[in-house]
């Protein structure tokens, strides 16, 4: 049950077609949010972190590529 | 000389024409910065690991509340989400962890779920670390339980909060039941509210469901320091201000005596004035340890 200001068409819309994919990942223990942009790599979309110094690392900036190594199962 | 011996009798791979070709003659200009970065890169190649920048200590944590908040329901990609089982257990990692001593909550999100939105403001209420929040822009519907939920509350002059009636989503069964269903799910958030702030379960409700206030439904925007005078939010202010709060509440939960010093300077360079830890004669204050120290070395 939703508690929002929001129309209810505007989040229960499903027409996503053009949204890219987009995965969560954990690099050096800071969870991120991916676009995957290949089998092992993509671009930072957003820091999912409460440490104010992990917004800071250049390393982790929003559309920084990262390559990273996939695993099964 | 030109010959290439290859691994294995492997083909060596040729090397397109626009691909820059390294010439091995060549000085290199830092060859501990050169294989510094080799190595960075070889680590991100095969473990998607790279190494640590150096921590810089932060006794504060944030959380970012923004956009719709997402709990049981997963919304589509085209909103922008704050999502419980990211929040709850960063909740549990900052009451656990010891070098974190307060929680800055900005808020700047249109509402969400109602399970979710109570139980992070449960989580925040029930933290033994002080906790301000800071709305920013807008802490609409849910948002209003999380932002009265901390020690202390800010909303910028500008920002908003909407408090309206709940509204019922999905399918909806006829029934009178449904209308009591209804009313139990609102009387939580008031309840909750109303508990954590200063306004009264009735002016909270009296609020919600105000006419003439809001075009499409019932209920009452509050402009920044009418949020304050009706006690939903303690003060008018910004970051500045939440953060000096937010440092006075540790300093009267954590005293002095019990933070960290990283001066590692020894006794006597205190005690004669060597110690560049301490940037002017005001701000020194030896530890009980070294006035214990001195006042040993006079017997």
């Amino acid at each position: 049950m939703h508690y929002s200001i929001f129309v209810d068409g505007l989040w229960l819309d499903e027409d996503t077609e053009e949204m890219a994919e987009t995965m969560e990942l954990d690099y050096n223990g800071v969870t991120m949010e991916i676009k995957v942009t290949d089998i092992n790599a993509g671009e930072i979309v957003r820091v999912i972190s409460s440490n104010p110094n992990d917004y800071l690392n250049t390393q982790y900036q929003p559309g920084t590529k990262i390559e990273f190594h996939p695993t099964f199962g | 000389m030109g010959k290439i011996i290859t691994n294995q009798g492997m083909p060596q791979p040729k090397i397109p024409d626009g691909m820059p070709k390294i010439n091995p003659n060549l000085p290199q200009k830092s060859p501990n910065k050169a294989g510094k970065v080799k190595n960075q890169m070889q680590a991100l190649k095969q473990f998607g690991q790279n190494n640590m920048p150096p921590k810089v200590k932060s006794d504060i944590h944030t959380l970012t509340i923004v956009g719709q908040i997402e709990g049981h329901a997963v919304l589509s990609p085209k909103n922008k989400t704050t999502k419980y089982e990211h929040l709850i257990p960063q909740l549990v990692a900052i009451e656990q962890a010891k070098e974190i001593k307060g929680l800055l909550v900005i808020l700047n999100t249109v509402g969400g779920d109602i399970e979710a939105g109570l139980a992070i403001s449960e989580m925040l209420s029930s933290m033994s670390k002080p906790v301000v929040s800071l709305v920013l822009g807008g802490g609409h519907s849910i948002g209003v339980p999380i932002a009265a939920a901390a020690d202390y509350s800010f909303i910028a002059e500008t920002a908003t909060m909407i408090v309206h009636p709940i509204r019922l989503t999905g399918m909806v069964i006829g029934v009178p039941q449904t209308y009591d269903y209804l009313d139990k799910m609102q009387e939580r958030i008031i309840r909750f509210v109303a508990s954590h702030s200063t306004i009264g379960q009735e002016r909270f409700k009296e609020l919600m469901f105000e006419t003439g206030e809001l075009v499409r439904d019932v209920g009452t925007v509050l402009v920044g320091d009418q949020a304050v005078k009706e006690g939903i939010i303690n003060e008018v202010g910004g970051l500045g201000h939440a953060m000096q709060k937010l440092r006075t509440l540790i300093n009267e939960q954590f005293p002095q005596e019990e933070q960290e010093d990283d001066c590692e300077c020894s006794s006597e360079e205190i005690a004669e004035g060597n110690c560049g830890c301490y940037s002017s004669q005001a701000e020194f204050q030896p530890r009980q340890s070294v006035i214990e120290a001195l006042e040993g070395d006079d017997d």
